[in-house]
């Protein structure tokens, strides 16, 4: 069995490592935890580090299998030289034996349950398609580099690097088993906690409420982040503690620093985890705080500057994929930004009444539930009462905070030890009361009772598919079971050409495949490239309205149309702006400069002859915006001709001319509209349009809109269906040659 | 942190600043002249083509009008690449002011010569045929010809024969 030989291998080395690297780190800060926390809390600490040296890795183009092992022996090696791995003798108080049994009991099916779901193929919707996607896709070209046209790629990518440390050696499995490390060192942090609280019991109950919680369970075994990230603010919280019981050892200051700054590095919506810190270490140092938020600072950035580093350069925008706005770049669109984060803050939920049952119980709208037994979490407020309560509320309330930005189930994770914690707290006044919670919770959320009060389709662990985890069984197989388009993936993989480029609407799952893939969406230029597509389509965008703005003729070196209406809810958009005197256009000439304002760089657009695209604003109309011919020498012109789809209003416009020196005028500006016949030949000029933009071919999902006309029309487009998977579609464009050379 | 130096100033090094203006760019071969498309699979008879689709028995029209009369067999072509889960629909209407009175009208749709479907209507005003088509009905590689059938058409005072209104017919994917 090579392939489980290499997963465990990926696995086993990469966790060593940053065992390792955790390791040196405590040691050189002089920081030491309990017997029983220390391994855990090495490891968790050493994926900063570790994922700090896989970036590096990365910038310089050394993702090579060798040299990813050897960094990984360099640091295990260094770790038992300086003696880092030897074990502090100081112990927690020991649990319970009857705490000790539920824990064992209750645990360990879900642990089988999880390792042989997590060692099974990666099958999980993102990680299969951006997140070990974008891995694969740096390891295979030896690399970090910028991939603008996938907006997942600008996000910090933190746990990204951990996978990748992984995926070297084990491919997809083994980078899916580094998250599924994070699961099972949660819990443990969990009901160490409670040991040093004084709480065992409530700690075991607490860690099982989340250990064995549906959307957790799932989330952790696949490539994702969000446990990783619960498990790393819990560890961060754990160590905030150890301030303040021992505010001399700046060493944990610096470990508290190195933490938060991971927390941003794998998730955005974690950077709170800088103010808790801060809170912490204002309400332990007070007046002297000054220099410990100066060491967060300093440790903290080391994990969080390469990342914002890194979109400032690529991106143009250090909190890329999102506040475009403020950094307006051409690689996303502030348009679709706005309609992307409504998005994730309403999901199709249709009302917050529905929320507590949906994330809970049904996980009809909120992709995952976290169990019944989480709608008795308002019973956590009662924990206010004890100092450890207060506490936990204050972090589940940090990190809770940015929820409401995307309100999928999972995105409550890195809040949900916290609250389990405070619920269990609260009824450890109850004798029994944490136990019994805990096994109902643990029953109710095993793979068999799930389904008989959530929705069949909620995202959940169904199967123990070990015969897959050990691969007696084909990974194709199995692959093919749970996503609809892997085998379209394969066949790009084996039709495409290396270096093509397929335009589609919605994600495939891209760690399977080498193909050039640029989903609709993810980045300015597919959303450009859809606009294309959809205008042969939609005969509202036809650009049919003409506007003739004339002004009294004048001398000019430069012209610009400035639209003049106010309205945030719709784009100003403009297929064509033509430049006209005494009748006759001015012909288009290579000194001609073009400007916009807002979205330059799309202005060429409407400069192209093509009735196929179109230069939008990007942001709703405001009174200024403008386009702009600078002629490079004086012209006669007498008249702009703008030509605009119907939905455009058909007046609020105004020229203005340069004078000699350089200041705008406004001559009187006299607008004259006229409707003109529909465009012929639009979905051929579609294709010799995408075609021209480096798109050779085209990936058409069940669901994505224009499959039927495609697939009807295909002659017509000048396409040649080549793959049918599924009921997905892969259609090569024809070049014009070809298409010319069709039978009519 | 030397090696975050070296990290990020290697980064830096691909820092291209965005250009101010944009040349004029390639202009594209688009103008309102010949379409160089082929037939669709649906008609809307405002299409400008329309007149390449229509074999026989539709009466003249102004262009860009969005329906049509039809004589008593109005024959038209249409293109369709797939064969599998296709549906025929056609939009159209009986006129009270002139059908009134002839009705009921059986209609039948030919499909390259082959039986599709028969429906008879009762009462004059709107209507919509559909019918689901076996693969088998239709050709991939070439125009399929439609032919629309009327057991009885109202002569006009000037001896016109109107069949029926046709707004737009074709093939469709079935859902």
């Amino acid at each position: 069995m090579p392939a489980v030989f290499y997963i465990l291998l990926g696995w086993l080395l990469t966790t060593s490592a940053c065992v390792a690297l955790g390791a040196i780190l405590l040691k050189r800060l002089r920081v030491q935890f309990s017997r029983d926390e220390s391994p855990t809390l090495w490891f968790v600490t050493g994926s900063a580090l570790y994922s700090l040296l896989i970036f590096a890795l990365g910038i310089l183009h050394l993702y090579h299998r060798g040299v990813i092992v050897g960094a990984a022996i360099v640091v295990i090696f260094a770790a038992t030289r300086m003696g880092a791995l030897r074990l502090p003798t100081g112990q927690l108080p020991a649990l319970p034996k009857t705490a000790k049994r539920l824990l064992t009991v209750c645990g360990v099916p879900f642990l089988a349950l999880y390792l042989c779901n997590a060692m099974a193929p990666e099958a999980s919707p993102d990680g299969s398609s951006y997140h070990l996607g974008l891995v694969a896709k740096y390891y295979r070209e030896h690399a970090l580099h910028p991939v603008t046209t996938n907006m997942y790629a600008a996000l910090s990518q933190g746990m990204e690097m951990i996978f990748l440390g992984a995926y070297a050696v084990g491919r997809h499995s083994a980078a899916a088993l580094m998250h599924f490390n994070f699961l099972i060192a949660l819990p443990w942090l969990m009901v160490c906690y409670g040991r040093r609280i004084g709480q065992p019991a409530a700690g075991i109950a607490a860690a099982l409420l989340v250990f064995a919680s549906p959307v957790v369970g799932v989330d952790g075994i696949s490539a994702y982040s969000d446990v990783a990230a619960a498990c790393l603010i819990f560890t961060l919280f754990t160590v905030l503690n150890e301030i303040e019981q021992g505010p001399d050892n700046l060493g944990l200051v610096v470990l508290a620093g190195v933490l938060s700054g991971f927390a941003y590095a794998i998730k955005y919506t974690l950077f709170p985890a800088l103010f808790l810190t801060a809170i912490y270490l204002a309400w332990v140092y007070r007046a002297r705080v000054f220099r410990p938020l100066l060491i967060v600072a300093a440790s903290s950035a080391v994990s969080i500057l390469p990342w914002v580093v890194k979109n400032i350069v690529w991106w143009q925008n250090p909190l890329a994929p999102f506040f475009n706005h403020w950094f307006p770049n051409p690689y996303m669109q502030y348009w679709f930004e706005i309609g992307y984060r409504a998005q994730l803050a309403k999901y199709t939920l249709p009302s917050w009444k529905d929320w507590p049952l949906d994330v809970t119980v049904y996980g009809a709208q909120l992709t995952g539930i976290l169990g019944p037994v989480f709608l008795l979490a308002p019973i956590a407020l009662l924990s206010l009462r004890t100092s450890a309560g207060r506490r936990l509320l204050l972090a589940a309330f940090f990190f809770l905070a940015t929820y409401p930005s995307n309100i999928g189930t999972r995105f409550l994770i890195p809040a949900l030890p916290f609250v389990a914690l405070a619920m269990t707290l609260t009824l450890a006044s109850i004798r029994f009361a944490p136990a019994v919670i805990a096994i109902l919770h643990v029953v109710l959320s095993l793979p068999v009772a799930i389904p008989r009060y959530s929705v069949h389709y909620a995202w959940r662990l169904d199967k123990w598919p070990w015969r897959q985890a050990l691969r007696i069984k084909s990974e194709e197989e199995f692959l093919n079971s749970r996503l609809s388009t892997y085998a379209i993936a394969r066949a790009m993989e084996q039709l495409v050409p290396s270096g093509r480029r397929v335009l589609g609407f919605s994600q495939v799952p891209e760690a399977y495949t080498a193909t050039i893939y640029l989903v609709g969406f993810q980045s300015a230029e597919g959303n450009g490239l859809r606009d294309i597509f959809l205008t042969a389509l939609i005969k509202e965008r036809h650009p049919v309205m003409r506007l003739r703005l004339r002004v009294p003729a004048v001398k000019t070196r430069a012209i610009r149309v400035v639209q003049n209406r106010d309205d945030s809810r719709s784009q100003w958009s403009v297929g064509e702006m033509r430049v006209w005197n005494s009748n006759a256009q001015v012909k288009r000439a290579p000194l001609w400069r073009l400007r916009a304002k807002p979205t330059l760089h799309e202005v060429q657009k409407a400069f192209d002859n093509s009735f196929a695209t179109r230069w939008l604003t990007d942001h709703g109309r405001y009174n200024g915006m403008y386009i702009e011919v600078d002629f490079g020498r004086e012209e006669s012109i007498d008249a702009v001709e703008l030509l605009q789809a119907n939905d455009q209003p058909w007046e609020g416009y105004h020229v203005e001319v340069r004078s000699a020196d350089g200041a705008w005028t406004k001559p009187k500006t006299t607008i004259e509209s006229e409707e003109l016949p529909p465009y012929q030949g639009m979905r051929r000029a579609v294709v010799e349009e995408l075609l021209r933009r480096n798109v050779q071919y085209i990936l058409l999902q069940p669901d994505d809109y224009g499959l039927d006309d495609l697939q009807l029309n295909a002659k017509v487009w000048g396409v040649e269906e080549i793959a049918d998977r599924g009921g997905s579609h892969l259609y090569r464009l024809l070049p014009k040659e070809e298409f010319e050379a069709l039978p009519r | 942190m030397k090696f975050a130096v070296v990290a990020i100033a290697l980064m830096i090094t691909g820092c291209t600043p965005l250009p101010d203006s944009y040349p004029v760019p390639e202009q594209r071969p688009m103008s309102h002249g010949p379409d160089p498309e082929g037939l669709q699979a649906f008609l809307v008879f405002d299409n400008p083509r329309t007149p390449a689709y229509l074999i026989s028995d539709f009466l003249d029209a102004p262009p860009g009008q969005s329906w049509r009369w039809t004589n008593s067999k109005p024959t038209l072509r249409l293109n369709t690449a797939a064969t599998e889960n296709i549906r025929f629909r056609a939009r159209g209407a009986f006129p009270h002011q002139s059908h009134q009175s002839l009705m009921p009208v059986t209609l039948s749709v030919l499909l390259n010569g082959k039986l599709l479907g028969r429906t008879t209507y009762k009462a004059a005003g709107d209507f919509v045929f559909q019918k689901d088509v076996e693969p088998e009905l239709l050709q991939t590689n070439g125009e399929n010809e439609v032919r629309l059938e009327l057991d009885k058409v109202f002569v006009a005072t000037d001896g016109v024969k109107l069949g029926m209104i046709l707004a737009e017919l074709g093939f469709e994917k079935r859902k």
